[in-house]
């Protein structure tokens, strides 16, 4: 009997391959069924109605039958493929990747073959490349929030400071409009500044977000009038007016405007007059409460801090900006990140599918070296495949395809 | 046969290869050439100028580089669209270099290659074409492609 019952479902399978070949899908995902009924404990019948179901669009049920399917056996490349392909639909990239991820270490282990690993690692990158989109919407979402909170707490700090020295916080209208480009200046600069003594980042803030100059509006209220000038590269900057924000503005004009004059603290020298003139109106007004070196010390101070906390930011929010794959992660081959990479004796690190290919197809010496190379040459390059997979998880947009 | 296989669209791996090398060649372009924009990834053009202190300054060549379905595993077309008078270079545009032919690397670039032919053209002292450009020009006439000439290739001091 059970035989029976299990052959008729074998024949009922056939049936429904061969109406999927003519893409008559409707009658394949009946013959499908009819199988199932038959002998519901095969996987093989389930991953190939969710296959049909694939192709009709219709996700939730390609899901149901991958998880049928991988109850009864859950190393079904297919069935998880396939399930992690309905859940990347569903939003649920998270569990989108570990499925894919098991396809993926499943297809390459099994005879899946490659053109199984190459589908399942482009959808596994769409996965991650869209987990990552969404969690790093959120830090930066998180960070931002957390930035402007934190600059309003500084801006605060030093007004309360102010406050009790007895200065008034009230700023001329007159005077603001010829301040409000210098602070632009230097709140855009400052960031700038430090990151030069820091060496190594390249990449200046991103000076144009609304919050940022939401919070120079709020910081400019707060310091006009007081403002020393920082340095000749912020003075340029405001001089011109200018917003763009970015390293590759450097002093230009200003170098022979401001330089020469020294104060006490040294990150203020080069001051020009027309900064003079808004400093003196600004101590002007406050009526002398502090001395000029506790009022330069407390602004130094507070600049000071801003710039540390936008660079920190700055540096968090790093990994998350998209740029260039390091080359020593690339293939020379492909010019693509490593998935798979495999070292010649001559030491140089390829791909595996395409130094096959190469070997197939070009001919049997190194690419790079042109040493004689044959496959049984080529040995995994574990570290370097480990280096690739702590980059991606850094740098999440690095598996975004091409 | 070859001439053929250029018709075929690039492969996914071709077109992914191919915009990685644009990309680096628009950051990076090797000094003296000069791509004309198209939006065809699949024939580049690419604008040359003779290098100054040699035989070829104030020269003006332009280069043809059409890409196979399988580049980089096959090698690129590469001809002279206006070609410069060098021994290794036939009045038809084609060129006389190894690396073009049988010894293609796919770790080559097209930017390695321009680099290749600056080289070549650079270190040349005579301007002349090749002895048999006669021959083998008019052997060539219904479009050949190049990469189906069996190249004897000279030496390799030009």
């Amino acid at each position: 009997m059970a035989s029976t019952a299990k052959q008729q479902a074998e024949s009922a399978k056939e049936k429904g391959n061969f109406f999927f070949r003519k893409e008559k899908l409707g009658a394949a995902i009946e013959a499908y069924t009819e199988a199932i009924v038959l002998y519901p404990t095969n996987a093989v019948y389930y991953t190939n109605r969710a296959l049909c179901r694939m192709k009709r669009n219709e996700w939730p049920d390609v899901a149901t039958d991958c998880r049928k399917a991988l109850a009864l056996d859950s190393g079904s490349v297919k069935g998880h493929y396939l399930l992690g392909l309905a859940l990347l639909r569903s939003d649920d990239a998270d569990e989108a990747v570990r499925h894919l991820d098991k396809a993926l270490d499943l297809a390459r282990g099994g005879n899946g073959g490659l053109t199984m690993v190459e589908d399942v690692w482009q959808e596994l990158s769409n996965a991650k490349f869209k987990q990552w989109d969404i969690a790093a919407a959120k830090r930066r979402e998180r960070q931002s929030d957390l930035r402007n909170r934190l600059r309003k707490v500084l801006l605060e700090m030093k007004q309360g400071a102010s406050r009790a020295e007895g200065a008034p916080m009230d700023i001329d209208a007159s005077t603001s409009n010829e301040v409000e480009g210098r602070i632009q200046g230097r709140g855009f600069r400052a960031p700038v500044v430090n990151l030069e003594d820091s060496d190594d980042e390249p990449q200046p803030m991103s000076p144009s977000s609304p919050s940022f100059e939401a919070g120079l509006r709020e910081m400019q209220a707060t310091l006009a009038g007081r403002a020393e000038p920082r340095s000749q590269e912020s003075e340029a900057k405001s001089q011109e007016g200018e917003q763009s924000g970015g390293v590759e503005v450097e002093g230009g004009e200003s170098s022979e405007r401001g330089g020469g004059r020294s104060r006490e603290a040294p990150s203020t020298s080069g001051a020009t007059e027309e900064a003079e003139r808004g400093g003196d109106k600004g101590r002007r007004r406050e009526g002398g409460s502090l001395t000029e070196k506790e009022r330069m010390q407390r602004d130094e101070q507070y600049e000071q801090d801003v710039n540390t906390l936008e660079n920190v930011f700055d540096k968090a929010g790093a990994p998350d900006r998209p740029g260039e794959v390091p080359d020593h992660l690339c293939c020379k081959l492909t010019m693509e990140i490593f998935r798979d990479p495999v070292i010649t004796p001559s030491g140089v690190t390829y791909e595996r599918t395409a130094i096959l290919e190469h070997l197939k197809r070009v001919g049997r010496f190194d690419p790079v070296t042109r040493a004689t190379l044959g496959e049984k040459d080529l040995s995994p390059n574990l570290a370097l495949k480990e280096a690739v997979q702590c980059y991606l998880e850094e740098h999440g947009w690095a598996y975004k395809l091409t | 046969m070859a001439g053929s296989s250029q018709q075929k669209a690039l492969s996914r791996i071709a077109a992914n290869r191919l915009q990685k090398e644009l990309t680096e060649w628009q950051l990076h372009p090797p000094t003296g050439f000069n791509r004309k924009p198209t939006d065809d990834l699949q024939r580049w053009i690419i604008a040359l100028d003779g290098v100054p202190d040699t035989i070829y300054a104030g020269e003006h060549f332009e280069l043809q580089v059409e890409f196979p379905e399988h580049y980089p595993m096959e090698a690129p077309q590469v001809i002279f669209t206006k070609p410069p008078l060098h021994p290794h270079i036939y009045s038809n545009g084609h060129i006389c270099l190894d690396i073009l032919y049988e010894a293609w690397s796919p770790a080559l670039t097209v930017s390695s290659i321009c680099i290749s032919l600056l080289s070549m053209l650079s270190s040349n002292t005579v301007k002349e074409r090749p002895p048999d450009n006669d021959r083998y020009v008019r052997n060539c006439k219904n479009g050949r492609n190049p990469k189906d000439t069996k190249w004897w290739f000279h030496d390799d001091k030009v």
